[in-house]
């Protein structure tokens, strides 16, 4: 495919880039005690709460920001990003959709996330997070008759101090890394989900986070609990507004899988990349973790074409016997977006099981590195991996890169890695045209055939999703 | 007493410069090494390797023991450098050996600087134009001493254009050596050069060499990498492929046992367009031996058409045992051919049973299937004189590293 | 419906075609033959618009429409269609898709009713079944690691799909064993009609034993050096190109 063909398919718009105008209350720009102090006082959190927060921040004053990352960036000043905003309608948390900002409702329904129930996908929960805030969470009863906690994170806090004690930070304790360290401090809120032993939750449970005030960063974790035996499936989805500044994204999302459990995370990350100079976008840190124990499966599917900059490795640590970590991963970057994501799968238990898919799509002056890290341990008979990583490159100004960790300790064990690169080649963007199809919509029904792997793995309205999310980030102006 | 990594670099750089500077060295090589900084913890390169063994002093003492194992000669033209001096050689005609060495390209570490910095008389081979030799030269790079110590031997081949050659670098060490040594191989227009690299060091040595793989000229290499571990090994092998049409393949065994440490880090850089590199790699670990290898495949921007690849398979063979691997795959050019591969595993089950409900004892026929692992790139080594005595140094080792009787 | 005068063209900027003529008429068979190198594939693909093959003089007309100003699925949505000599694979795209998107571009610029994918399913099979090809190849990627005469199979199955005004087929014949051969000519055969025209490249005379060609044309060093009716594919599989070439030489 010619040079001219590859620039007009990858110069395309981003959807999501309009602001919403809602009276917030938004904290003045910088980091201190005082701030998570104050911060603290107004989710009126309770003591031990707060004394986490700070125990976490005097952890992150500590810890040098991650250099290791095939990325590139001028240093964050963490003094210039605002840790609160809120919309001041919220003030008194809303107990109906209709005492929620019309203003916010349309942002959402702009989102094509529908928020009035009945208009609702039949089956999906919904937990919105607008800039620092928990907007609504539908379907509460529903899922309250089945046992199921779906709240935000808030509000577990001052319900369910008990689970919340137990399990926040177990598995992505305090001082971890340096973004999870900063998200202790300063999480704003985020959804917390309990599914009680033997419960399959009866719907999807979806988050939709979304970053509208400028200067602000977005801080929310997510902790989901499978209590044994249990069984649920997690969507997020993200956006935020198009913005010439970069914005900060550092999440935290803890899973635990009880014995027996099952945990589907999925993800559609479509925050705003930045324009094809690299002006703006999103600096996505996150980190996300689940801990597998006996019987127990953890499979994170993820879909990103957002962020200017993504540094982001869902992990399973496979504690449990017989415990299963699967990663499928499309990560699709154009203009001058970064990303450096992959998956750790570390192997501590016998019998474990762990597959990763990745699939890499570069594009303009982009930078596309899968990082993963397959870990066995001396105990963990019988391991298995399998892993494939592809990447495909749209034009000769992009990189693709592949750094995959493996470690062996024990001998019963075997690990499969296979890479491979390869373009859209030119017989096969002439087989599609010889068929009348054009170059645009061939180029997209490539790729998305090179994905196809990955978004058998999503649940159905959400491989939908993705695979428009790809055609529309790979449309140009048509020509 | 204990160091810490960062007091240890500090402390191997301090003795090093305190050498160079008794030693005379000034210019590049006294600036090369005043740059270079000596990896810590979390140095990358170094993740899976530490350097205390060096805390035992080896740079402060020269190495010049007695050799009392020397290598056979497997050819009839023999290059000896022992404790890092050229002792003698004898080569045929259109090899000249001199001490004039051309600048090394490539060059990284901070123990090649140091080289650089001490080596003293570094030993030039060079082929003249469209001369074949038929017979290998067999370099044997010796060291020995009973205390910690070091040598530095420096080695550049050179074939200049149209000259076809066979080289056989060939690593003896005693005692508790410290070999570090630097090896150049600079290939012209239309020059084919075999080289073998054979590192089997006794097992309280140690040894950290770099090779320089520099083709200037459209030549084809093909290099073979064997080894065994001992208390260190660590080789970063950095092959330069420079000109439109040249072709590179490099083939390795590694094989750990004991406590020994093999860690081999290659990169293979593509700069120009339309060039061939192929690795393929295989390593066996056992008893409590540890093996790492990092194989990176660098593309840049204007190097369309590379055809890349590189295959590691390694066999973990019993607990204690340790393999650390990382195909890297670097790529800025979208017209290109590149895959890797690798795995971690055992001996095939299946095939296991087969050879003992033929009867032979389990031991034995673990030991069969992991020379078996290594024979597939043992027999297709071109020089039988190379296979002959790899073979049974190599199975030697494989026996050692089976755990006898063990079936699980 | 094609009128080529005069046409030159070249692959990767040297020269195949010099000096092509050749008009084909709807309801006409043409097979055009010659040996290997000649140009034949090449006029194949300059029909249908392959990147680097490049036409510098003489033209291409498709209906009155010159070719050379088309997109390749512009010429494909006027109604021309290559079987490809080597199908290429297009992992994880699936044939239904594939199809879908190439129907729906086709009959929307030739405004044939669109299929719904209930009809489109049906036809598909029906397609399928023509060729031999079991319907389970509809959900597997594009030639994903087909054999090649299944590949040669799938093309004719598009080609079935698509009903072309005109259609190109560039050595569907090479390595397909007899059975596959006669399944193919089948289906080529069941296409023919007084407002279709076809053309056949092919090595050899094999295929026009199955398909019945109403011209013949040789072509050698990118120009037609002999036309003529079945016969003369008969005659050429006697006495090889030689005697052509030959007398070309000495006239």
């Amino acid at each position: 495919m010619s040079q001219a063909e590859l620039d007009k398919l990858i110069r395309s718009n981003y959807e999501a880039g309009f602001s919403t105008t809602v009276d917030t209350e938004t904290l003045p720009p910088g980091l201190s005690e005082e701030v998570i102090r104050f911060l603290s006082a107004k989710k009126e959190e309770p003591e031990w709460m707060l004394e986490w927060r700070l125990d976490s921040y005097r952890k992150w004053q500590e810890m040098p920001s991650p250099g290791w990352a095939h990325l590139h960036h001028d240093p964050i000043d963490f003094n210039k990003v605002s840790y609160y905003s809120k919309p001041k309608s919220l003030d008194d948390a809303p107990k109906s959709l209709d005492e929620v900002d019309p203003e916010l409702l349309a942002t959402y329904e702009k989102l094509g996330i529908p928020l009035h129930e009945q208009e609702m996908l039949a089956g999906v929960a919904v937990d919105v997070v607008f800039d620092s805030s928990s907007v609504f969470t539908t379907f509460k009863e529903k899922l309250w008759e089945a046992g199921v906690i779906f709240c935000s994170i808030s509000e577990a806090i001052q319900n369910h101090p008990e689970l919340i004690k137990k399990y926040l930070g177990s598995v992505v304790p305090k001082g971890d890394n340096f973004y999870a360290a900063l998200n202790s401090a300063v999480f704003s809120d985020g959804s917390f989900v309990y599914i009680p032993k033997g419960v399959r939750c009866p719907m999807e449970l979806s988050t939709y986070f979304r970053i509208n005030e400028a200067n602000t960063g977005q801080f929310e974790r997510t902790l989901i609990i499978a209590d044994e035996g249990s069984h649920v499936s997690y969507l997020e989805g993200c956006t935020a507004p198009q913005r010439d500044e970069n914005q900060l994204h550092a999440a935290v999302v803890e899973l635990v899988a009880l014995p027996g459990a099952e945990i589907k995370y999925s993800t559609v990350q479509n925050w705003y990349p930045g324009d094809e100079n690299g002006k703006g976008g999103i600096y996505n840190f996150v980190t996300k973790r689940g801990v597998a124990h006996d019987n127990s499966k953890i499979s994170w599917t993820q879909v990103e074409t957002g962020s200017a900059i993504t540094w982001k490795y869902p992990s399973v640590i496979l504690r449990g016997d017989n415990s299963i970590g699967e990663f499928y991963s499309v990560a699709l970057t154009r203009h001058m977006q970064q990303a450096d994501t992959g998956t750790k799968m570390i192997h501590l238990g016998k019998n474990t099981k762990s597959t990763i898919i990745s699939k890499g799509i570069s594009a303009g002056r982009s930078s596309n590195s899968y990082r993963g890290l397959v870990r066995i341990s001396p105990r963990a008979e019988n391991a298995r991996n399998f892993t494939q990583c592809d990447s495909l490159l749209l034009g000769d100004t992009c990189g693709a890169h592949t750094f995959p960790y493996i470690e062996s300790k024990n001998p019963s064990a075997t690990i499969e890695h296979e890479a491979t690169t390869s373009k859209v080649s030119d017989d096969q963007m002439f087989l599609c045209r010889q068929r009348g199809i054009d170059p645009e919509k061939a180029v997209s029904m490539i790729v998305n055939g090179f994905c196809k792997e990955v978004f058998k793995e999503l649940p159905m309205e959400f491989a939908v999703e993705a695979g428009k999310l790809l055609e529309v980030s790979l449309e140009g102006a048509v020509g | 007493m204990t160091l810490s990594a960062s007091d240890l670099a500090i402390d191997l750089k301090t003795q090093a410069l305190a050498n160079a500077r008794r030693h005379g060295s000034d210019g590049d090589a006294l600036t090369d090494l005043e740059a270079a900084s000596f990896p810590e913890r979390k140095t990358e390169r170094w993740k899976y390797t530490s350097l205390k063994a060096l805390a035992d002093g080896h740079l402060n003492a020269v190495a010049n023991g007695e050799i009392s194992q020397p290598l056979p000669a497997l050819s009839e033209f023999v290059v000896t450098i022992n404790n890092g001096q050229l002792q003698g050689s004898s080569l045929p005609a259109g090899v000249n050996l001199h001490h004039d060495a051309p600048v090394v390209n490539g060059l990284q570490t901070p123990f090649a600087a140091y080289n650089g910095a001490v080596c003293g008389q570094p030993v030039v081979l060079e082929v003249a134009a469209n001369t074949r030799i038929e017979q290998p030269i067999h370099l044997q790079i010796q060291s020995a001493s009973e205390a910690p110590a070091h040598c530095n031997p420096r080695v550049i081949v050179k074939l200049n254009a149209g000259a076809e050659a066979t080289v056989i670098e060939h690593y003896h060490a005693e005692g508790q050596a410290l070999t570090n040594a630097v090896t150049a191989l600079i290939t012209a227009d239309n020059a084919t050069l075999t080289h073998y690299r054979l590192q089997g060091e006794q097992a309280n040595t140690l040894h950290i060499g770099t090779l320089i793989i520099d083709q200037q000229g459209v030549s084809k290499v093909d290099s073979y990498q064997l080894m065994t571990g001992n208390r260190l090994r660590r080789n970063d092998v950095r092959a330069l492929v420079n000109k439109s049409g040249a072709e590179l393949n490099m083939k390795g065994i590694f094989v750990v046992r004991d406590k020994s440490h093999v860690d081999n880090q290659l990169c293979v850089e593509h700069a120009v367009p339309n060039c061939q590199s192929d690795q393929n790699f295989r390593g066996l670990a056992g008893e409590s031996g540890k093996a790492v290898f990092n194989g990176r495949i660098h593309i840049h921007p204007f190097a369309s058409g590379t055809n890349a690849e590189l295959s590691n398979k390694n066999l973990l063979l019993n607990p204690g045992a340790e393999i650390n691997t990382k195909p890297e795959l670097e790529i800025y050019n979208d017209d290109v051919k590149c895959a890797h591969g690798t795995t971690v595993g055992q001996l095939d089950a299946g095939q296991q049973f087969y050879l003992q409900s033929r009867g032979i004892p389990a031991a034995e026929a673990k030991r069969m299937l992991s020379l078996g692992f290594v024979n597939e790139l043992l027999m297709a080594l071109p020089d039988a004189a190379v296979t002959e005595w790899a073979q049974p140094w190599l199975e030697a080792e494989l026996t050692h590293a089976s755990p006898a009787g063990d079936a699980a | 419906m094609l009128e080529i005068r005069d046409l030159h063209a070249t692959v990767a900027d040297k020269p195949i075609l010099k000096g092509l003529n050749l008009t084909i008429k709807p309801g006409e068979v043409h097979a055009i033959m010659g040996p290997n190198g000649s140009g034949k594939s090449t006029l194949a693909n300059v029909l249908a618009g392959r990147d680097n093959y490049a036409i510098t003089g003489g033209e291409a007309l498709f209906e009155g429409k010159s070719l050379a100003e088309l997109e390749p699925e512009e010429r494909a949505q006027a109604g021309l269609f290559l079987a490809f000599q080597y199908p290429v694979e297009i992992p994880g795209v699936s044939n239904m898709e594939f199809l879908k998107a190439a129907l729906e571009s086709v009959r929307t610029a030739q405004g044939k009713e669109e299929w719904d994918s209930v009809t489109l399913l049906r036809q598909a099979r029906a397609a399928c079944k023509q060729v031999n090809l079991d319907a389970s190849f509809l959900k597997r990627g594009v030639n994903e690691g087909f054999s090649g005469g299944e590949k040669k199979r799938n093309e004719i199955m598009q080609m079935l799909l698509m009903e072309p005004k005109l259609a190109l087929l560039d050595e569907t014949d090479s390595g397909l064993d007899i059975d596959a051969l006669q399944t193919v000519a089948k289906g080529v055969n069941s296409l023919r009609s007084p407002e279709r025209g076809i053309v056949l490249v092919t090595h050899y005379q094999r295929l026009l034993d199955y398909i019945v060609p109403d011209f013949v044309h040789v072509l050698s060093n990118g120009q037609i050096i002999k036309s003529g009716g079945k016969e003369l594919a008969l005659e050429l599989e006697k006495k090889g190109y030689g005697w052509l070439t030959g007398e070309e030489e000495s006239a």
